[in-house]
């Protein structure tokens, strides 16, 4: 079985357990103590992961770390329907490595935003926020056009891609990082669309939506 | 113009229309207050204070069932239209006393947009009155700056004027040719969102090209309001 | 000594915790915010006494108790509350970590009192639909102050991480300060003993707090790691739900927000505020409906 080296609090572990709970690929969390513990700066989890992050897999002894990665590598090994990382498309990859970009990007600002308010990390908070805004933005009217054109997803596809899953968490989360997502309706229909997912699950600080209404 | 006491009376575009989705709610803020909005099933669209009456909790992180929306934090039953309290799950065998009920705001619709309307006594008659035959609704801008400031630069700085006698809150492109309607949405002391439509309808064909350009136009607009304001 | 802070003696004079032990120890020294005032916490190298400077120039007695650094910034009034629980050898005596979280601390301590929440926002672990009812519960004052709930009980499918099955639970809440609060939980393999989760709710500001949570769990087959997490992934359910509360701090009037029969410890822990003339991170009465 697949062992993902896990943070329940932490967006990046929680859009693999995501992926592989929409997949149906089961997994075996080991939980590190991020929090207060720092058992991913530990000497024994440094020997697994030298930059000293999460998540990481271990899939029968092939280790990968990065959760982008991670998606790209769980998708193509674990989706038959090759629909959430179409491998034969130029221009979806394309699409999807930009979003997986921007995915980063998120975490830098949006995540780190909410580890500053929310464990006491040293960041400069206003850079943070300011930095998440203007992602924010940019994905809204991204979204609003995508709409517009008939799309539910970030790259111009029918079906979601491992880029939204990439996006979810840490937007999700940005309220708790002071990041008001007011702003911005059309992410908010997005993620909706994502809640409604089948296979979807929850993190803490993350709901649920309502069933969609039936046809 | 920027008398509160007035403004509260007033009744401001919130949202287009087509982005109040089902099984969707929107958190919007106007003057202030924040309010949270959505549509049932039978298409009827909500506009509530965004504060459960049990414990404050923001309404707008609840569950449209499509008939009602559900509380996240104890999963009270809040009715379509009337906002009445219908089920209090800690307390299944009872009902809900009549007099929990959310507070709702005037609501309506008009010209593509969801309004609403802050004071006492709404009367949807005085949603303002434009000269449209048609319209095609744009892409709102949420921009980062007092209505104030606004209206000034696009009256200043970018041809626009007061369209009706709601004051500057509705403005149109001066001259001849092809008018831009921008509609201001006063969020709070800081924020403003600009919503804005074209009075005629467009050719499908042509609808994303117009749309883009639209909101390319708006952006540019609101960048430079922002940097005034900042 | 900041004077006239302009804060109520009952929370001036009283101890707060301010910091983790093991946090402080790692980093040296952390600077925070206690009911609005700057101060820094540090730990020299021989001294298990962290020393606290304040901004205004000041030092505060500080202690260290359960594994937190405790700050008075007035003049120490009564002693920390006790926790005979930690001195138990058969318990883990667990730190769960600290979260700051944007509310007032009032809003933090009756949340966790509130049982109706259980089956909504920890679906799956404390509460489950269909079984959200909240049967009739005893609340009294305690003889030292405070607010006691008791004959809680309540259908939880996952109550903590020894528990295999769904079962009813009995609680017992108890509010000793108006920014402390502890639940004594019924231990699902050893019912006659219970759990004890005390929540210790620093005061920032009157509209952002930090969370600091004590466990004493007995072992049974558990890990301290395991209880550890089980109380994170719970609490950080809870915080979401805290910073979308409007207003940020707790109005105190009985009319302000809809109360129910099974809010009674809530009504209670207001008018116990109310009575106690506790101000900070409150809405007063005569403020505001
Ligand atoms: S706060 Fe909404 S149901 Fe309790
Ligand atoms: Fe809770």
């Amino acid at each position: 079985m697949i062992k993902l080296y896990d943070f329940e609090l932490s967006g990046n572990c929680y859009k693999l357990r995501l992926l592989m709970g929409i997949l149906g690929v089961p997994f075996e969390r080991i939980a590190i103590d991020f929090y207060p513990g720092r058992e991913h700066k530990s000497p024994w989890f440094l020997k697994i992961n030298p930059l000293g992050q999460l998540p990481v897999i271990d899939d029968h002894g092939f280790i990968l770390r990065d959760a982008q990665a991670i998606l790209v590598y769980l998708a193509c090994a674990y989706d038959p329907s090759g629909l959430w990382y179409p491998r034969d498309d130029a221009r979806m990859l394309g699409r999807i490595a930009m979003w997986l970009g921007c995915a980063d990007s998120i975490t830098a600002t949006a995540s780190a935003a909410r580890l500053h308010d929310s464990l006491f990390y040293d960041f400069d908070i206003d850079k943070c926020r300011a930095g998440a805004h203007a992602l924010f933005r940019v994905l809204d009217e991204h979204l609003w056009f995508a709409e517009q054109e008939g799309n539910d997803w970030l790259c111009s596809s029918k079906h979601p891609t491992i880029a939204d899953i990439a996006c979810f968490p840490y937007v999700m989360l940005s309220e708790e990082g002071g990041v008001s997502r007011l702003p911005y309706p059309a992410v908010r229909r997005w993620t909706d669309r994502v809640k409604r997912i089948p296979g979807f699950m929850v993190m803490p600080g993350i709901f649920g939506a309502s069933p969609a209404a039936s046809e | 113009m920027s008398d509160a006491e007035e403004a509260i009376r007033l009744w401001f575009p919130v949202s287009r229309c087509e982005e109040i989705v089902p099984r969707n709610v929107v958190q919007t803020e106007l003057l202030g207050q924040e309010a949270a909005l959505w549509r049932d099933d039978l298409g009827f669209v909500n506009a509530w204070e965004n504060r459960c009456p049990h414990r404050g909790v923001r309404l707008s992180i609840g569950l449209n069932t499509g008939s009602e929306l559900r509380c996240q934090y104890h999963g009270w039953w809040y009715a379509s239209i009337t906002g009445q309290c219908t089920y209090i799950p800690a307390h299944p065998g009872q009902k809900p006393p009549n007099v929990i009920k959310t507070k709702r705001y005037g609501c309506a619709e008009q010209y593509g947009f969801i309004w609403i309307n802050l004071g006492d006594q709404p009367d949807a008659a005085a949603v303002p009155v434009l000269q449209l035959d048609s319209y095609t609704t744009m892409r709102s801008v949420f921009t980062q700056a007092p209505v104030d400031l606004v209206a000034q630069s696009l009256i200043e700085a970018h041809n626009f004027e007061p369209a009706t006698s709601a004051g500057n809150y509705i403005l149109e492109t001066t001259g001849p040719g092809e008018k831009s309607v921008l509609l201001l949405q006063p969020m709070n002391a800081e924020q403003t969102v600009i919503h804005g439509l074209i009075p005629s309808l467009v050719r499908d064909a042509d609808r994303l090209s117009v749309l883009r350009q639209f909101n390319g136009r708006v952006s540019e607009m609101r960048d430079a309001i922002e940097r005034a304001a900042a | 000594m900041p004077e006239g802070s302009g804060v109520e003696s009952a929370l001036w004079d009283d101890w707060h915790v301010v910091a983790e032990i093991a946090e402080l120890t790692r980093l040296g020294r952390i600077a925070t915010q206690l009911l609005g005032f700057s101060l820094v916490v540090e730990l020299d190298n021989r001294s298990v006494i962290p020393s606290v400077d304040l901004e205004s120039g000041g030092v505060a007695p500080a202690k260290v108790k359960y594994g937190y650094v405790w700050v008075c910034l007035g003049t120490p009034n009564r002693d920390i509350v006790d926790f005979p629980e930690c001195a138990d050898r058969d318990r883990w005596i667990v730190n769960a970590g600290s979260f700051g979280v944007a509310v007032s601390g009032l809003r933090a301590v009756e949340n966790f009192l509130d049982m109706s929440h259980l089956a909504f926002v920890h679906a799956g672990y404390l509460g489950e639909e269909p079984h959200t009812e909240v049967p009739k519960y005893k609340v009294a004052t305690l003889p030292d102050g405070g607010i006691v709930a008791t004959d809680c009980k309540f259908y939880q499918p996952l109550a903590s991480p020894v528990a295999t099955e769904g079962f009813d639970v009995d609680y017992v809440y108890r509010i000793v300060r108006p920014y402390t609060i502890m639940l004594h939980k019924a231990n699902p393999i050893d019912p006659s003993r219970s759990d004890m989760i005390a929540l210790f709710v620093q005061p920032v500001s009157e509209e952002r707090c930090v969370v600091h949570m004590l466990l004493a769990y007995l072992k049974d087959e558990l890990t301290e790691a395991a209880v550890r997490q089980f109380a994170q992934m719970i609490f950080n359910q809870d915080k979401p739900i805290l910073e979308n509360q409007l207003p940020k701090r707790l109005p105190l009037n009985p009319r302000a927000e809809v109360p129910i029969r099974a809010d009674a410890a809530s009504a209670a822990y207001r008018r116990w505020l109310h009575e106690g003339d506790i101000r900070y991170g409150a809405i007063p009465h005569d403020l505001g409906v």
